[in-house]
Formats: structure tokens, sequence, C-alpha cells
């Protein structure tokens, strides 16, 4: 049932969204997910309040995506990490995982 | 020496307005370390039916203005954007210790306007009966844009000259575009199409009017909290952020309510419009201004004109500049 894949992770500033889903879509991603993030990073903490904070943008989300070509995970974080994280901070991982209904990927 | 007596009890009775208490009052629960808070979704409803009714009100009066009035102000507005941004690029440049993008990110943002600020002075203005145009707070835009593509050119600018040659071409109809987009501006244009082309006066009348008063005091509320705190994250920062943003409004007001004079003795410009153009140099950016900066000029340290704009510049702003220039008027303006 459980079939072999990676998962690529992305912890960053919520107005980067945009321009890592495009990188994401550009290298032949199907689809993601985003999901409001918090924690605390090299500077300070980023906490995830849901009070108003007047500044918009500048919350953290994390991001999610699942490929069955690790070579595709691997293009999609270079290419992160050259047009995103040479000026904002940002984290990126992969996981190896198993995934169900592999036709979705 | 009475017109000095006559300014201070003037500016002493704007301290006590209600818009200026719940300021005041939300920043005192937040350093008690109060739990209460305002859910963001509700924070964004009352900006979004404060701007609206700010936009359908300047969109109705416009219909019956000429727009010919509006032209010498929104020029006014436009010199007055840039002049903020390239003060507080040279004040900034003179220091020691700064990084250059900082204090262009800075001077950008308080260049660029804030909303809530210019709410908070309408309603004050209307508290004491000085008349404004309608279409006043429509100089919002012409002020705030010039001001973030000028900081962002700049300091763009400077990068190339330090990193020779490799700098990014600043894409000022992105900016443009974005700002715009921006949920206060949107949310204004919105209003004054609104008014311009339907007829909303009953809405207007029976449900946005009402409700104006009540929303800001809640806006204030928010501000306050989130003035105090952000004062941590100036306190990383140099202190010369902190001075600025204290000083820096005052000078900004100042310099458009001279302007705004000029207006008044050639076009007729009001007294009222004079101390909101003043409350607009004097405002600085704070929903929509930092993630345009942040996007443009992305190796400046937010924690730099965030914590100077939201912890020092908006309270100042509000608290100090606007009984300032509403007292000011009544002297100025027979």
């Amino acid at each position: 049932m459980f079939h072999p894949a990676t998962k690529l992770v992305i912890i960053t500033e919520h107005f980067l969204e945009e321009k890592v889903c495009e990188i994401m879509e550009s290298c032949g991603s199907r689809g993601y997910t985003v999901v409001p993030a918090g924690g605390k990073g090299l500077h300070h903490l980023h906490p995830m309040v849901d009070r108003a904070t007047v500044v918009e943008g500048f919350d953290n989300i994390k991001m999610e995506v699942i490929t069955h070509d690790e070579e595709q995970a691997n293009q999609i974080a270079e290419k992160i990490l050259e047009e995103c994280f040479k000026d904002y901070p940002g984290i990126v991982y992969k996981e190896s995982v198993h995934i169900c209904r592999p036709e979705r990927f | 020496m009475d017109l000095l007596i006559d300014f201070f009890s003037q500016f002493v009775r704007q301290l006590q307005s209600p818009t200026l208490s719940f300021l005041i009052g939300g920043a005192l629960l937040a350093a008690m370390g109060s739990k209460l808070s305002i859910p963001n979704p509700i924070y964004q409803f009352v900006v979004f039916v404060l701007l609206l009714k700010i936009g359908m009100k300047g969109g109705v009066e416009i219909r019956g203005a000429e727009i010919t009035e509006m032209l010498l102000p929104a020029v006014f507005s436009v010199v007055i954007g840039l002049a903020i941004v390239l003060i507080g690029n040279a004040f900034f440049r003179k220091l020691p210790g700064i990084k250059k993008a900082d204090g262009t990110a800075t001077a950008g943002l308080f260049g660029a306007v804030s909303a809530s600020t210019l709410a908070a002075a309408m309603v004050i203005l209307q508290e004491q009966g000085i008349a404004f145009e309608a279409w006043v707070p429509a100089l919002y835009p012409f002020m705030d844009i010039p001001a973030l593509i000028l900081a962002i050119v700049l300091a763009n600018r400077d990068r190339k000259k330090e990193t020779g040659g490799e700098g990014r071409k600043t894409d000022a109809w992105g900016i443009i575009k974005e700002s715009l987009r921006s949920s206060a501006l949107s949310a204004m244009i919105l209003g004054l199409l609104i008014g311009l082309l339907a007829r909303p006066e009953s809405v207007l009348e029976s449900f946005y009017e009402p409700l104006f008063r009540g929303f800001l005091s809640i806006l204030m509320l928010v501000l306050g909290m989130e003035a105090w705190s952000r004062i941590r994250e100036l306190k990383e920062v140099a202190h010369w952020f902190a001075v600025y943003a204290f000083v820096g409004p005052i000078i900004h007001g100042l310099i458009a309510f001279g302007l705004g004079y000029l207006a008044y003795l050639w076009v007729g410009f009001s007294p009222g419009g004079v101390v909101l153009l003043a409350v607009i140099a004097a405002s600085n950016s704070d929903i929509s201004g930092p993630p345009t900066i942040r996007g443009g000029i992305p190796w400046a340290n937010p924690s730099a004109y965030i914590g100077a704009s939201t912890s020092v510049g908006t309270p100042v702003a509000i608290a100090i500049c606007i009984p300032m220039f509403v007292a000011l008027a009544q002297i100025v303006f027979p």
C-alpha cells in the first residue's frame, strides 16, 4: 500500500509563499501544503499568535511538497537557496516518507 | 507667551480625547503583561471598515468637487513623501555604525503613510469641529507610493555601488501594484469608487458613519498594544532609530503644515485639510509599507524599521503630532 517518496520541507517568512510556490511548480510539483508556523530561530522567537499583528506578512509558514523523484526535491531546494535564502531567513530539509495513492503525486 | 499657553492648553485637551486614551490604554495593558488580545481577523475587519468609510465619504464629496482643487495638495504630497525619504536618508548616513540600507528602509517607512493615524486625525478634527475636504484622505497614495519607491531605488543603488555592479533593477510598477493591492489602500479605493460612481449615502449614514468612532477606538487599542510589544525589537538596534522615530514625525508634519499653509493661501485649501496633510506626513506606514520594504530591500534589518515605526513613530504621530497640529491650526487660522 505504501510507496517510498521524498518530502521537502521549507520554513520561511509568509510573504515568500508566492515565490516558493512558483519555484515548486516550475520544477514540476503538482501540489503542496502550506501551514502557519512558529518557533524559535537563530535570532529570535517567532511566536505563533492569533492576536492582531498590525504589520502584514512577517509571520512564518511551513511548506511541504512530496515527490517521487529525489532529484526533483534537490532541484527545488537548490533553487530556493539561490533565489530566496540569499537575502531572507529560512530552513530547508528533506525526509524520506511513505505515501499512499502514488498517482496523486 | 499667551500663544504658547494657548497652544499647551489645547495640546493637553487633545490628550484626553477617547482616541488617544485608548492608544495609551492599549500600551498599558501590554506593559502589564495582560492576556487580553484582539484577534487578527477583527483587526483586519476594523481597518477594512474604517478605510472603506473614509474612501466612500471622499468619493461622495469628489463627485461635487472641482478636481483641480486637489491638484496642488496632491503635488505637495508627492514632494513631501520624497523629501522625507531624502532627509531621513541623509540623516542616517551621517551617523556612525548604521547600515545604509537600514537607514534608507526606515526613512522609506516614515515617508509612507499610516491609514490608522489618518483615521484617528479625522475623528479628532470632527470632534473639534474643524472642517476639511473629504477628498484629503485620497492624498494618501500620492505620498505613500513615491516614498516607498524612492527608498527602494536608493537602497538598490547603494547596493550596486557596494557590490560593484550586482544590483537589482527596481520594479516601480510592481511596487505601485503591490501598494494599491494592499488591504488598506484597496479598501479605500473601493470606497472611493463606490462613492464616486454609486449612491451609497444611505448605507454610509446608517452603518459606516456610526461605526467609525467605535471601531477606531479598537484600532487604537491594538496599536497601543503592538507598540509596547515591539519595543523589544527596537532595543536590539541602534538608539538612533528611536531618536529618528521620535523627532522625524514632528519635523515631517511641520514641513507639510508649511506647504499646506501655502495651499491655503494660494488655492483656499481648508485649515482641516492642512492639519490632515501634516498628519499624513507625520505618520509612518504600519500595515502595508513593511512588506513592500521587505520585498524591495531584503538586506535591511526589519527590527530596525518596524521597531522604529510601530513602537515609536506611530504613537508619536497619534499622541503628539495630531494634538500639536490641531492646536497649531487653531492658532494660525483665524
